[in-house]
């Protein structure tokens, strides 16, 4: 397994958001996990990443780990191409070969020495998930990651979450939408604070 | 090395890019200084310079024209630092996470501090060089950087706590001016309060005083200075430190290519 996760809690004061979660990827999985809004995905997410402590419970993750937050963590003031540079730097990587490459799939090239503050939600998203992308993890975590794509792109990015799966990759997308679900080799339902496996995932 | 110069490199240019700070260094820097030299009495006033414990002579509009760059100056980094900090907040969590060193971007936070300290207390002394010969301009730059420091380190404070660009920039005027109004010789009688040792910028007037009406290199009051400084810079850093921590169990190595 690369990703266990076992019996994660947490909370926020009385709130009990996740209440006790376990799942497992294995290298090669597209997994999904779908919820209400406000069901505690990006809580999940976050703690997945490491941004959050869990309450109880662990994460054992192996190899690399990519994280691409629900809204764009950018710095406005810095261009694509600066963002690039920090993070080649940030993931230790000898060029940035595999950043402009993603770029150039998603459509983005245009905007690399644009400042951050004037790009639309849709280019701001791509370079959100090219930060995530860039240094190849062994495990992806995706936090809605097309919101505000054209159908083109949207169309890219499963493109490239296939190649990513095909490579030996492991991906964990998180949304508060269930379609699409054919793509993906598993799909838990998020629900109280606990998954539930979803007969309607695909091929596991 | 290089972490740090990529670091300090970009957060200078995104600095180089605030419009608001930079009509305030070019604008109203010299406004102020020109209005508290051109505007205000020259009539000289007795004041007990409390560093030193000697009683001096001074135009009130010199005095006032030091106070009154103290405060533009103090604003104008207070400012910049709180805005830099604010921006990056989220964005540095992230970066660290993604494995950037901390110490590289704690070494690019101190160095704007410092260019910009540098650059706006430069600027300012040059102007009140054009209206005014002190007796020692060089411990007058040294004072004005001082506060320059203070109010820096203080901006990087206010943005642990504070969400807006307007609060951090209300917050920073009120701050200047509660603490500078007090101390003016010419405005207040409290000035010879203990109290007022107390107040970021006593070193800095106290010492812009000296290097103005005096020949002695009065450096004691910016130890208070100093103490400022460092109990701020601390503060912010070890609050950044915290901040940037992450949760991971230590990765494990799979690498199969």
């Amino acid at each position: 397994m690369v990703l266990r996760v076992t019996a994660v809690r947490k909370g926020f004061g009385a709130r009990q958001v996740l209440r006790g979660i376990s799942f497992e990827a294995r290298a090669g999985q597209l997994v999904g996990i779908v919820g209400e809004n406000g069901a505690g995905k990006t809580t999940l997410l976050r703690v997945l990443s490491g941004d959050l402590r869990p309450d109880d419970g662990r994460v054992d993750l192996m190899g690399t780990r990519g994280y691409c937050p629900q809204h764009p963590v950018l710095d406005e003031e810095l261009t694509v191409r600066q963002h690039l540079r920090l993070f080649q730097v940030a993931y230790r990587l000898p060029g940035p070969g595999r950043a402009l490459q993603l770029i150039d799939v998603l459509s983005a090239a245009g905007y690399l020495d644009a400042p951050v503050k004037v790009l639309s939600g849709g280019t701001l998203q791509k370079l959100n998930l090219v930060l995530a992308l860039m240094h190849d993890p062994d495990v992806v975590l995706l936090d809605e990651p097309y919101q505000g794509f054209d159908w083109e792109t949207y169309l890219r990015f499963w493109d490239l979450a296939q190649e990513l799966k095909d490579r030996g990759r492991t991906v964990v997308i998180v949304s508060h939408l269930a379609h699409d679900t054919e793509r993906l080799d598993v799909l838990h339902h998020l629900r109280d604070g606990l998954l539930e496996p979803s007969p309607a995932a695909g091929t596991a | 090395m290089s972490a740090y110069l990529v670091a300090c490199r970009y957060a200078l240019l995104a600095m180089a890019k605030n419009r608001l700070a930079a009509v305030l260094l070019i604008a109203f820097i010299p406004l102020w200084i020109t209005v508290a030299k051109t505007l205000t009495t020259p009539k000289t006033f007795p004041f007990r310079l409390r560093a030193t414990g000697t009683w001096l002579r001074a135009g009130g509009d010199e005095i006032t024209m030091i106070s009154g760059s103290l405060n533009a100056v103090s604003l104008l980094v207070g400012f910049l630092m709180f805005s830099a900090a604010r921006r990056t907040r989220a964005f540095d969590r992230r970066l660290t996470a993604a494995g950037y060193p901390r110490t590289a971007l704690i070494g690019a936070k101190l160095t704007t501090l410092l260019v910009s300290s540098v650059l706006v207390s430069t600027y300012a002394t040059a102007w009140m060089l054009l209206f005014w010969s002190p007796l020692q301009p060089f411990l007058l730059g040294v004072a004005v950087l001082a506060v320059c420091l203070v109010y820096g380190a203080m901006g990087m404070c206010l943005a642990l706590f504070l969400r807006g660009e307007v609060e951090g920039l209300v917050t920073i005027i009120m701050t200047s001016i509660i603490d500078l109004a007090p101390q003016n010789p010419v405005a207040s009688t409290t000035a010879d309060k203990a109290l007022v040792e107390l107040l970021p910028s006593y070193g800095s007037l106290q010492t812009s005083l000296a290097a103005g009406f005096t020949r002695n290199a009065t450096l004691s009051p910016l130890l208070h200075s100093t103490a400022w400084l460092i109990a701020m810079t601390a503060t912010a850093l070890a609050a950044f430190a915290l901040r940037t921590r992450t949760h991971q169990s230590r990765p494990r190595p799979r690498r199969d290519g």
